[in-house]
Parts: structure tokens; sequence; C-alpha cells
């Protein structure tokens, strides 16, 4: 498919107006019922994918709801925002669910949050409000205060699960409350003696408002510091997504010097987020050893973050416009020591780990997910590499720095837990390598664009390649120093819903590898607006919410 | 002459005659209670008869002379003519387990069978099981060849009927031809052998003695034909004995029998086969090395085979069912151990072997004990539940106390734990069979191998009844009636009896093995407050020190340790409250893993099975289809009829 | 006599925990940790025996029994075997009773587990119940060859079984030290508990005190595992028998801790057929006994 930039924007024209906000990012405002046929266009006929789906109230703009469905076309690098909208009296319009499975959730939460209903949507249903939470109150509409305080109504004590063909298999729960876990999600495993049948997710137990306090509370500076509370892990990555989001709506150019820091730091953060996973990964196996191990070499790295940012994990480094402080000159024969020495034991490590049988046969040809799969639900980052898509923001949305640097993107086939092992690994000494070219050849120069203006309502796309994959922020500056809407997609919404795919038709024994593969940070994809409860815990699938595609 | 010895000998017979006769007329309850309690009653007097043989040596015996002058007249009908019943060292253990199963059947059934009113013909029911009952006692006091065989014939038809006694169920009638297809076929093989050894005497005299006078000089004089002899009858019994791989309609018929009576086919009326396999041996020729090591690897393959095949099922009878052909597998492999062990001469070998014998028929009495125990909790919870299937079933621990504790009792019994008998009967097993530094060490290993997997097996069938979450809340279910406790408590009182006094077994074992002059090798030594089975030397016990030290140091540190008055909560659900009945692990998939280890013994089987009933059954249908063409063509048919009946007459006639 | 064997007991069923201390130490300094005292695995115990215990409501009195007759059950087997003294309950024919007690200990573990109700439990229960049938082969083929060799069904006449040294005897020894290590529980055989798996797996509902009278009866079923072994290889006469089984004692658990830290754990049909892999080995070992050698 040889196509070019202008090919594209000719055929998107065949549906509507279409501008190029700025390179990399082409916006098309289409009509509501043509969005099946341009999200089979582009999901399907330009072989790019389905990246998030964003709901805007925008009453007090023109009145009306609008809808952004974002695609990733990784041929062009570019990145196409279909928007579409509705009038608030009859708020409905056609579901892309039908065309890519991956589309799911992201159009539940709209509706959830927004109001908007999907024709179509083969599951429609709560996805991250509560049970109780009463009918008709949209939570990101602008005339919902953040801090409402809503009447609850009626927690159902038992709900009714469909479960077509799986009555006389046990269910298991795994979750909220297990060992293999680290934060709350609910499996509930159908399993026949050892062997998982099926199974059902529920998630988003742990909501903290952030859209919402981020739009009503907050500056656009300030948001940067809320972006890296996202996650435990990755939250460097959030915050430098939302920052290349405003700097693109707002057209600022940041300085050379804060783009090589930022880089140094995102790579930094995708070392130690991966030697977690690798420690997890092998305790959830049970050879505890190698969790101890792989610790033992992470701490080096942490102790690099704060050489570096003067923190072990928040760094605080950003701003709209560039990065807050620099990064001290004489510290980087230390660091680039250090770092050799981090590589040299991870690699010895790593190869001696890969030698033993009980870890080999026990990620081989374990938790398949197919190419055809991983296209469907639009999987990202390792998980799709894992699986024969070669894809990596880094390389076909480039940003920052990374376009002066030299590195490789692992691709498997298999699709087996082992192959996510292999292509974490690989990526590991990839970044050493990343991190290393980048220390050697930072310029000097400024590090803050101090004269920053932010025009309103003004529409931006940031993409980074986070640790679990591709980080999609989407944002519509506002008036008086706010967003009007920030909206922030982590990896993980993307490949949760695989794990479902991955988990049929294995051994139970196998069920906590497979979940922690996809390397799911839960914490990052629950961060949408819930009330504090005091409910007690419940049964918690329903009816067609469950995916019976999955 | 009637004395009264043997008027005692013959009361039994009289009381389960006119039980026979005056329940078959009722329809409704009254057959039941009339049966119930006469066959109690005889039941009752067959245990006096044998303990007194046992204990106090008393002897019975009856003779009678039903028609016709003494004298050698040599034909055909003199057989029938003299009825003798004996009651032997060896018959009288087997008449005990029939005695003590029997009380304890017919008083459980005084309330099980009331699940049947109004369903099927009660007084059927009673016309049959006293029948059953009756057929039985007479064979194991039958001292005549001729009359074994008619009331063995009875036997099977009156059992036969019971199996498929729920007429309704096109299971049950197929279990139940398919049960008297193998048995008649069985028969015959004993009819055949015994024909033959009746027309080489020439005497035409069937009763024992004279039978036992011929067949011991015949080892000898003639082995070809002694030989053949023991093997067709060695195969017929095996039907019956359900060994492998004559047992397949053993897992089919006892389940769906009534489970009083399940009790008794599982209890006693295959050990009648086992009480002729003793006489055979013992008895009537002298053990010979071959024969005992085909009777012992016979016994292995069976308890090998029948135990495999149990983990997989997930009907709580059929599991049991296929646990007696196991367990026969137990008891047939100390006999071929004995018998090996005996023809090899020797001081260590006598030894072994009169531990083998003994263990043979301890485990014989424990495994009627436990097997009908099993069954008759089985019988309870299908009485409140109505159901067998374990998939289902679960947690009835709270609502039937008195049941689980038996099931539990008779479950650690048949695993083979101590302080119950299971363990001593086992015990004695591997003492006799491990030292022994031949091919019996092997077997005597894999035994001790299967009653793990008996006990896994046994884990299963507790846990999934009476432990587990059932699948759904099962409604109104009560302890049963107290004619059922109580059967069920004389069952696992006795277990532990004689888990923890095995004296008590041995003394009363220990008269057979004086009849076969193994007896100076057993010695049982009792202290006034610790009682010690001591096999000369080779091996001793005491099962009643270890369950008071056990029972002591638990209790201690229970009371001492126990949280007194503890919270309850629900199910741990990982936090989320869970509906705990979708949380039920089915009876299929306990030991999947295992089962899937160990996937190659039932390929085997499958494949035997393939090849070795399949093309059998299909050349015998082939056969027969050929031969049917008699019945069709009236003329053929009338020719056979003369030709058959010219014959018997020349025969009968004394061959002018 | 008595008093020796109480003396022995005792000893040993106190030592235990501090076996079980030193092992976590070991392990944790091959991880480069600096890991827990010595004495940790005592202040465990000690902690959940203050505390009381929490139940389901569905569990019978086979849950609350069970942990106490598998602590009795295994403290009987202690006693039927020398340890530091050379004394023990002795009778003939207790070779078998050993075997069966310590697979006795099982069966109660995982009839009291399942009585709580819970499907963990079961999982963890079957996975338990498999392994121990299936070396239980292994162990019968073993304890065979000892029983064939020395022509006597008594421990005291079985110990120790290299005197006279025989090939089936170390090859028995060998297949015995294997599952030892299997019946331990060790990885990468700890299936029945594999906690980031089931939860906990055999262990899930049992809290407080009655947690710690099934968690000390783990313990001390390692170390009867030990004894056996350990009285197999040393004679008991000698008079450096109890010195010597001191340090056996302790020794040999580390170094199958040694092992242990560097292995991640098996599925159940891994581990199953290297148990099949052991019944070969062992075979060999009864066939040659048979044979004579």
């Amino acid at each position: 498919m040889r196509s070019s930039v202008s090919k594209l924007i000719e055929e998107l024209g065949g549906y509507g107006e279409v501008r190029v906000l700025r390179k990399g990012l082409i916006h098309l405002k289409a009509c509501r019922e043509d969005l099946p046929k341009i999200a089979e266009l582009l999901h399907w006929g330009l072989g790019g994918y389905f990246s998030v789906s964003v709901g805007v109230d925008e009453r007090p703009v023109d009145g009306l709801l609008h809808v952004y469905h974002v695609f990733s076309i990784d041929e062009l690098g570019t990145y196409v925002v279909v928007e579409a909208s509705v009038s608030p009296a009859h708020p409905r319009m056609p579901s892309i669910t039908p065309v890519v499975d991956a589309a799911n959730w992201h159009e539940r939460e709209v509706t959830d949050f927004i109001g908007v209903e999907f024709v179509g949507h083969p599951e429609p249903g709560r996805l991250i409000l509560p049970y109780d939470w009463p009918e008709g109150v949209y939570p990101l509409r602008k005339d919902f205060p953040y801090d409402s305080k809503v009447s609850v109504g009626e927690v159902p004590d038992e709900v009714v699960v469909d479960e077509k063909g799986l009555e006389g298999y046990t269910k298991l729960p795994v979750g909220p409350y297990h060992p293999a876990l680290h934060e709350p999600e609910h499996f509930i495993l159908y399993v026949d003696g050892e062997r998982v049948v099926d199974a059902r997710y529920k998630g988003f137990f742990i909501y903290r408002g952030i859209e919402k306090v981020a739009e009503s509370r907050l500056t656009v500076n300030q948001v940067p510091f809320i972006a890296e509370r996202i996650c435990g892990i990755c939250g460097y990555t959030h915050s430098c997504c939302y920052c290349q989001a405003v700097e693109s709506a707002a057209g600022i150019e940041v300085p050379e010097r804060a783009l090589y820091i930022r880089s140094t730091l995102l790579e930094i953060e995708r070392i130690h987020s991966h030697m977690l996973w690798l420690g997890v990964a092998f305790h959830v196996l049970g050879f505890d050893t190698g969790f101890m191990i792989m610790m033992r070499v992470r701490e080096a790295v942490m102790s690099i973050a704060e050489m570096l940012t003067g923190n072990r994990k928040t760094y605080g480094m950003n701003l709209v416009g560039g990065v807050r402080r620099d990064i001290n000159e004489g510290r980087k024969e230390v660091v680039l020591r250090a770092l050799r020495r981090v590589r040299e034991e991870f690699r010895e490590s790593m190869e001696d780990i890969l030698r033993m049988r009980e870890i080999v046969s026990r990620t081989k040809g374990v938790g398949v997910l197919t190419y055809n799969d991983a296209r469907r639900l639009s999987v990202l980052g390792p998980v799709a590499r894992a699986s024969g898509i070669d894809t990596d923001v880094r390389k076909r949305h480039p940003y920052a720095a990374y376009k002066h640097v030299d590195f490789r993107i692992p691709v498997y086939r298999d699709g087996d837990v082992l192959s996510r092992l292999l292509v974490r690994y690989e990526e590991v000494l990839e970044s050493i390598g990343i991190v290393e070219q980048l220390l050697e050849s930072m310029p000097r120069g400024e590090i803050l664009c101090e004269e920053v203006e932010i025009p309103e309502y003004r529409k931006g796309v940031g993409a980074t390649e986070a640790p679990r994959g591709e980080d999609i922020h989407f944002v519509i500056t506002g008036r008086d120093n706010k967003v009007y809407r920030w909206k922030p997609r982590a990896p993980s919404y993307n490949n949760i819903p695989s794990t479902i795919v991955m988990l049929r038709g294995e051994r139970l024994a196998d069920a906590p590898v497979i979940i922690a593969s996809n390397d799911p940070c839960f914490s990052c994809t629950d961060h949408l607006v819930v009330i504090d409860v005091r409910r007690g815990v419940r049964k918690v699938v329903r009816g067609e919410e469950l995916a019976r595609r999955w | 002459m009637l004395n009264e010895s043997s008027f005692l000998l013959l009361t039994p017979i009289a009381l389960l005659a006119a039980s026979t006769l005056f329940s078959a007329p009722f329809k409704g309850r009254a057959g039941n209670y009339v049966s119930s309690a006469l066959s109690t009653a005889a039941s009752a007097v067959m245990c006096y008869v044998s303990l007194s043989t046992l204990l106090y040596n008393a002897r019975y015996q009856l003779s009678v002379q039903l028609y016709g002058g003494g004298g050698t007249s040599p034909g055909f009908p003199s057989g029938f003519a003299t009825l003798v019943f004996r009651v032997d060292e060896l018959s009288a253990v087997f008449v005990m387990i029939l005695g003590v199963v029997g009380l304890t059947s017919s008083l459980y059934g005084f309330s099980y069978i009331g699940r049947f009113v109004g369903r099927e013909h009660i007084g059927f029911y009673g016309l049959n099981y006293s029948l059953f009952l009756l057929s039985m006692y007479a064979v194991l006091i039958s001292y005549d060849l001729f009359w074994f065989i008619v009331f063995w014939e009875v036997m099977t038809i009156s059992s036969q009927f019971l199996v498929s006694y729920e007429k309704g169920k096109d299971v049950a009638v197929r279990a139940g031809f398919k049960y008297f297809c193998m048995a008649k076929a069985g028969s015959e093989a004993i009819v055949v052998s015994v024909v033959m050894a009746v027309i080489a005497l020439t005497g035409m005299n069937t009763s024992f003695e004279p039978v036992k006078a011929f067949t011991k000089g015949l080892a000898s004089a003639n082995p070809a034909l002694a030989n053949a002899i023991i093997a067709a009858l060695f195969v017929g019994l095996s039907v019956k004995a359900a060994l492998v791989p004559l047992h397949t309609w053993l897992p089919d018929a006892h389940p769906e029998a009534p489970s009083n009576v399940s009790a008794l086919l599982s209890g006693v009326m295959i050990k009648t086969s086992v009480y002729m396999m003793f006489r055979l041996f013992l008895y009537f020729f002298t053990p010979t090395t071959h024969w005992g090591l085909i009777v012992a690897t016979v016994g292995t393959v069976t308890l090998l085979a029948g135990t495999m095949y149990a983990l997989l099922q997930t009907d709580s009878k059929r599991l049991l069912a296929f646990h007696s052909v196991g367990q026969m597998g137990y008891i047939v492999l100390a006999l071929g151990a004995a018998l090996t062990l005996y023809s090899m001469g020797g001081e260590l070998p006598a030894m072994l072997a009169s531990v083998a014998l003994a263990a043979s028929l301890y485990h014989a009495v424990n495994h009627a004990l436990f097997k009908s125990l099993l069954f008759l909790t089985a019988g309870s919870v299908v009485y409140a539940t109505g159901s067998r299937n374990l998939d289902v079933l679960g947690g009835l621990a709270r609502a039937m106390p008195a049941t689980s504790v038996a099931a539990l009792i008779a479950s650690l019994s048949i695993s083979g734990i101590p302080p119950f008998n299971g363990f001593v009967s086992k015990w004695l097993i591997y003492s006799s069979t491990i030292p022994s530094s031949s091919i019996l060490s092997v077997y005597g290993v894999v035994a001790l191998f299967i009653s793990g997997v008996t006990a896994a097996s046994f884990v299963k069938y507790y846990t999934t009844i009476f432990s587990k979450p059932p699948r759904a809340r099962l409604e109104g279910v009560r302890e049963v009636p107290p004619p059922m406790i109580a059967s069920q408590l004389i069952l696992s009182a006795l277990c532990l009896l004689l888990g923890v006094l095995p004296a008590v077994a041995l003394t009363l074992v220990a008269p057979v093995l004086r009849m076969f002059n193994l007896l100076q090798y057993l010695r049982l030594a009792a202290h006034p407050a610790i009682v010690f089975i001591d096999v000369d030397g080779v091996a001793a016990n005491s099962p009643l020190l270890l369950a008071v030290v056990v029972g002591t140091l638990a209790l201690s540190v229970g009371l001492g340790l126990r949280t007194p008055r503890p919270p309850r909560l629900g199910v741990w659900s990982c936090g989320v409250r869970f509906d705990k009945y979708l949380m039920n692990v089915p009876g299929a998939s306990y030991l999947k893993p295992f089962e899937e280890a160990f996937q190659s013994i039932y390929s085997f089987g499958s494949v035997l099975h393939k090849y070795f009933v399949r093309e059998l059954s299909r050349a015998f249908m082939n056969a027969s289809r050929r031969a049917s063409v008699v019945i069709e063509s009236p003329a053929v048919m009338l020719a056979a009829f003369l030709a058959t009946a010219l014959m018997l007459l020349a025969w009968a006639g004394g061959g002018w | 006599m008595l008093s020796e064997v109480l003396v022995n007991v005792a000893a040993v069923t106190a030592l235990a925990p501090l076996i079980d201390g030193v092992e976590r130490k070991v392990r944790a300094r091959l991880q480069c940790r600096r890991g827990p005292p010595v004495l940790q695995t005592w202040y465990d115990l000690a902690k959940l025996f203050r505390r009381g215990g929490v139940r389901t409501g569905e569990a019978s009195f086979t849950y609350a029994a069970a942990p106490y007759v598998v602590f009795a059950n295994l403290v009987l087997a202690l006693a039927l075997m020398p340890t530091v003294f050379n004394a023990s309950l002795s009778f003939a024919g207790d070779v078998v009773v050993l075997l069966y007690l310590i697979t006795a200990a099982s069966i109660f573990l995982v009839i009291g587990s399942i009585s709580s109700g819970n499907p963990y439990a079961v999982t963890g229960s079957n996975r338990e119940v498999s392994i121990a049938v299936a070396s239980k082969l292994a162990v019968g083929f073993a304890v065979a060859t000892f029983i064939i060799d020395k022509g006597s069904l008594t421990l005291r006449k079985v110990f120790p079984a290299v005197l006279p040294p025989t090939a089936s005897a170390f090859i028995a020894l060998a297949s015995l030290l294997v599952v030892t290590y299997i019946e331990s529980s060790r990885l990468p055989f700890d299936i029945p508990e594999a906690e980031p798996e089931i939860a906990g797996g055999v262990l899930i509902e049992y809290s407080g005190r009655e947690l710690g009278v099934v968690m000390y009866s783990l313990i001390l079923k390692r170390v009867v595992l030990t004894t056996l072994f350990i009285d197999l290889l040393i004679p008991r006469w000698a008079p450096y028998a109890p010195l010597a089984y001191i340090a056996l004692v302790f020794a040999i658990p580390l170094a199958f801790t040694c092992i242990e830290t560097f292995c991640g754990r098996f599925r159940i049909d891994q581990a199953l057929s290297l148990i099949r892999g052991l019944y070969v080995v062992a075979g060999v070992g009864v066939a040659l006994a048979l044979i004579g050698f």
C-alpha cells in the first residue's frame, strides 16, 4: 500500500471536510452515518489501527455533543481524528464496534460519561459507572460540577450473568484480592478441572476522577503533574504525552535539549518498568529468586533516575513547552558507567534464566494471541509486537528526540507469553543503548520555551510509546489557562480485553501468567470518575456486558 | 435325621421360604415389612450358626435322601437324590459374612424400600430378596456339587430380578440383562466342568467328600484333566467374582439395584465365588505354583484396572461398584499368594502362606463390611436427595451427620487408613507378599500403590457428597430414618472393632487355617491391655495402641489450641460477593491431572476392549445367527429334538 | 526406653521450625538478601497460635479436627524412627505403618481443607493428592527393595540400608531421596500451595491457630521424611550417630534449599511425568533386589 498523505486526504475528502492540523495529524469532520464506513477504511482498508474514542460535551461551544474517533495510520506516520456530532436531544450515532472490535469499551465509556448512545453496539451497558449510579446523570458533561454529590440508588444484590453454554463449569474468581494481582481487577474463570474454558472481566474499581479534576480545577501547567500520577510505574510517559498534545494543539516548538531530556527519561522509565514486569512474571511462575535478582538489578536504574532528576519515580520534570530542570553534565559519566553495569548484569542473569526448563516450558506456547486477533482488538506495545505486528510510536510517529537515535524494534511471530517476555527483554537492551546515545549526543541550549501562548479550543493529539504500548492523549485547549477536555488513554485499555482471548483453552495454572503477560497497568486504565461509594463487593459480571466475541 | 443342630441349620431356610411365600402377594408396604422382618431374623440365625461353628466348634450337618432307594444305580437323576448340607470352617466364615450383611441390609430395607411404594410391586421385591438370601445361604452350606449349581442358578435369577427391579428405568433393565447373560455364560462353564468330572467318576455321587477323594488323586493321575477342570471352574467363577476381564457386568448391575441389595451383591454374592475358589484350590486340589501365580496375577490386574477405572466415575454407586472389582482383586491376590507360597515349601514361605490366607479371608470379611456400609450410605444419600450424581451433590455433612460419619468411617476403612479394618487386612497382604522375594513382591507394591489410589478416590467420594458446596441448593435434605441409621451404625462399629482389635477377626479366621493345616504359623498373642497380632516374628502390629496414641495426642493438642467459638464467614472468593454454588467443582474434574498422567492405562484398556470384547462378541453373534436356523425351520427343529431325545434315553437307560 | 522415645520426639518436634528458619536464611542469602532471623519460623508460629481462627459457614467437624489429627499422625510417625537417641516405638511391620501414617496425614489434611467448601481448596487438594499418590508407587518400590534386601518388615531391622552395600539399595536410596524432595513440597513441586496461582490452595481457608498447626505439620512432615532417609543411611549403633543425625537433619534440607532456590514451579502435568520417570528407576531397584543384588 504505497499510498501517500495526499492520497489519504483525497479518500477521506469524500466523507467530509478534511483539515491538516499539523504534520502527522489530520482532522476529518464527518457525517455520523458514515462513521462505520470510515472506520472500515481506516482500520482495515488502509492497514491502520483504531486508537481511541473521545466524547466531548461541546454544548457551550456549538450546542452539540461531539465524538472523536482517533486512528493511527502507521505507514504514513499520521493520526486521523474523525469527528462527528449529535444534538443532545437525540444523542444517537452508529456504533463502529461491529466493524472494529477494539472500539467496544471506548464507545461504552462515552455512553457512560457523555451520554451518547451508539446504535448497533453488540454489548451496550455500563462499563465504568457503578450499577447504582442514577440514570441520566453524565459526569463528564459540563453541567455536572466536579464536586457534586450524587444520591445513589439501590445496589442490586445478585446480578444475572450471561453464561450461555457455560453451565456446569466451575467459576473461579480471580481478584479483586488475589496474590497474583497487584491491582484490583476481577476475572472470572470458567474451569473444567484444570482447563480454563472461558473468562469474563470486570475492572474499573479504582477511579479517581482525574479527567474531571483536570478540566475543572487545574491550570494547563498543573495537569502534567496529575498526569504523572496516573500510574505508579509509567507516570512520566503520561506527562510527556499530555505536554505533547498541548504543544501539538498550540503549535509550540519545544527546544532540542528538552526533547533529549524527555526521551532519556522516557527510556529510563521503560527500562525499570520492564524489569519490574520481568520480576513479577518470575514470581508468578514460582521462581522467586528471579524476582529478587530483577529487583536488585533494577535498583541501579532507580538510582540513575534519582541522579538525573532528583526523584526515583515521579520525576516532576515536565511543563508544557519543555522541562523544568536540567541534567547535570557532571553526572553523565556516572550514569553511563552505571548503565553499562546494568546492561552486563541484566544480560547475564536473563541468559541464565532463559535456559531454565521450568521458565521456558511454562511460557512457550502458552496464552497465544494470533495476529488476526491482535489486529482485531487493536492491541498495542509488546503484546502486539509479540504477535507479529510491527508497530512502535517511536518509529512510526517519531516524537521527542527519537528521530536522532538508532534502535531496533523486536518483533516475534508466536504470540505466546515467551514471545512477550523476549520482546520486553530485547527492548530493555535497546533502551539502554538509546539512553547512551542520547546522553552522549545531547545538544546544549534552552530547556523550556518560556513564551507560550495557548489559543482557545484547539485540538491536539500527543502519543508516546509507553512501556506497555501506545499511550495517546487527546486535548482540546480551553480558556483561562485551562484545558477544555483532556482524555488520556493508557495502552492497557486496549490490551486488557485480549486477555480473555488468551485465557481460553489454557490451563488454570497458567492463568495468572497470562494475565500478567499483558503487563496490565490497571491504575492507568482506571482514571475516570467514580464516587467513593461504600458499597459491598458484589458479583460483578453482567448480561451483555460480557464480551462473547472476545 | 433331624436333630437340634440340623434344625438350626434349616431355620434360616424355613424363615426365608416363608418370607418368599408370604410377602409375594402384597403389593404395598406389608410385603416389605414381612420380608424385612423375616430376613432379619434369618440373618441373625445365620450369624449364630457361623459364629458357633468358628468359636465353639459346633457341627452342623444334614443329609437327606429325597427319593429313591440307596444303591448305586448309575444314572442321571440319582445325583439329585441326596441333599447334603454342611457347615465346615470355610463355609462358616462366609455364612458369617452373609449373616451380618444380610441383617443390616434387611434392617435397612425396612425404611429404604418405602421409596418404591406405589411405583413397583413390593411383594415382588420381597419374593426375590428372600429367595436371594435363601439361595446364597444354600450355596454356602451345600456340600454337593449338583445342589451347589442348582442354588447358584437360583441366586443368579433372583438377583437379576432385583437388579432390574425398577422396571421403568431402561438402564436398570439393560444392566440386569447383561448381568444375566454373563452370569449364565459363566455358569455354563461350571456346569460343563462338573459334568466332565461326574462322567469321569461314573459314580454319579456329587457330594463334596467323594469328589474330593477323586480330585486329590487326579492331579498326579491325569494332570491334563485336572487342569482342565480347574481352568473351567476358575473362569466360570471369575465371572461371578467380577475379576478382570470378566467384570464388565458389575459396574452396570450393582448401581441399579436398590441400595441394600447392592450391598448384598457387592458384599456377599461376589464372595460366594471366592468361597468356591477357596474350595477349588485348597479343598479339592492341592495348591500348585503355576496356578497360584495365575491367580495372583489375575488378582493384581483386577485390583489395578478396577481401581484406576473407578477414578473416572461420577456416579456414586458406579464408583463403589468399580471399587468392588478392585477390592476383589486384593482378595484374589492374597489367595494366589497363599497358593504360591504354600507350594514353594520351606519355613518362611509356609509362614507367609498362612499370613496370606488369613489376609485373604480377613479382607473378604472387611470388604463385606465396609463395602456394604458404603452402599448403604450411598443409598441414604439417594433416599434423601434422589441423586447419585457426584457433579451435583455436595455439602450434606450438616444435614445428614450420622450418614456422613458412617461414610467417612467407611471411606477411611476402604482406603486402609488406621485404625480401621481395611488397614489391618491390607497390612497383612503386604506382610505376606513383599518379603517373599519373588514376583509377589512386585504385586505387593502394586497393591500398595493402588491403596493410595483408592484413598484418593474415596477422598473424592466423601468430599463430593458431603463437603464441597453443591451445584445448587439441595432442598429438604434430612437425615434418614432410624432403621437405616442403625444398620449403618452397626457396620461402622464393626469396621472400627475389627480395626483396633484384629484378634477378633483372626480368631474367627483361624479355624479355616486349621482346616488346611496352616494354623501353626499364625499366632495370636493377647496381652492384658494391648492386643497384638503376631505373625511369628515376621510381622506384628497393634492398631489399638496406635489409635489410642493418635487419638490422645490429637485430642489434647486440639483441645488446648482450638479456637473457642470461632467467627464464621463466607467462603473466601477474592473479595467479591460470589455465589458459592457457582464455585462448585464437579466430581468429574477431581483428579483429572492424575487421570491424564496415567492415560496409557486407560488407552490400553480401550484397545483391549475393542479387540477382545467387540471382536469376540461379533464372532459369537455371527455363530448364533447361523445356529438360529434350527429354530426357524420346523423340520430341522423336529429332527434335532428327536435326536436329542434318543441320546438322552440311551444314556439314562444305562447303555443296553 | 520410652522416655528416650519421648525425648527423641520432643527434641525433633522442637527443632523442626528451627530447621525451617535456617533454610529461609540460606535462601535469602542466595538471593543476595539479608533474610529473616533464624528463629523467624518460631515467631511466625507463635504469632499464629496467639490468634483465633476464622472459619466458613460450611465447615464441618472434619475441618476443625483435621489439623490436629494430621499433627498427631506425623508425631507418631516420628516416634517410629530413632532420631537423636537410638530408641523408637518399634514393632514388626512398622514400615508399612510409617508409610500409611505419612499418606494418612495428606489425606486427612485434604479432607479437612475441602470441608471448608472453597473451590481453590479443592483444586489444591486434587494436586496434592495426585502427587502424593503418584509418588507412592516410587516409594513402594524403594521400600520394597529394602524389605527384600533385609527380609524384614521392621524398621529397626531395615535400618541402615547401606550395610551391606548392594546396588539395589543405592538405587532405592536415590529414588527415595528424590521422592523426599517431592513430598516436601519443594519447588518445583510446591504445586498444592501455589500461592500466585490458586491463592493458597490447600491452606486457603485455614487461619489463626489452625493454620499454625497445619504449617507446623507441614514442617514436621519434611523432618519425618528427612529422618527416614537419614536412618536408612547411618548405622544407629555407631557412637557418632546422634551427632550425625543432627548434622544431617540440617544439612539435607539445606542442600534441598540450594536446589530449590534456583527452580521455578512445575505445572502439575510436568510434575507427574517426572514422577513417572522415577518409577522406572525405582523399578530397576526392585528388580535388582529380587535377583539378589
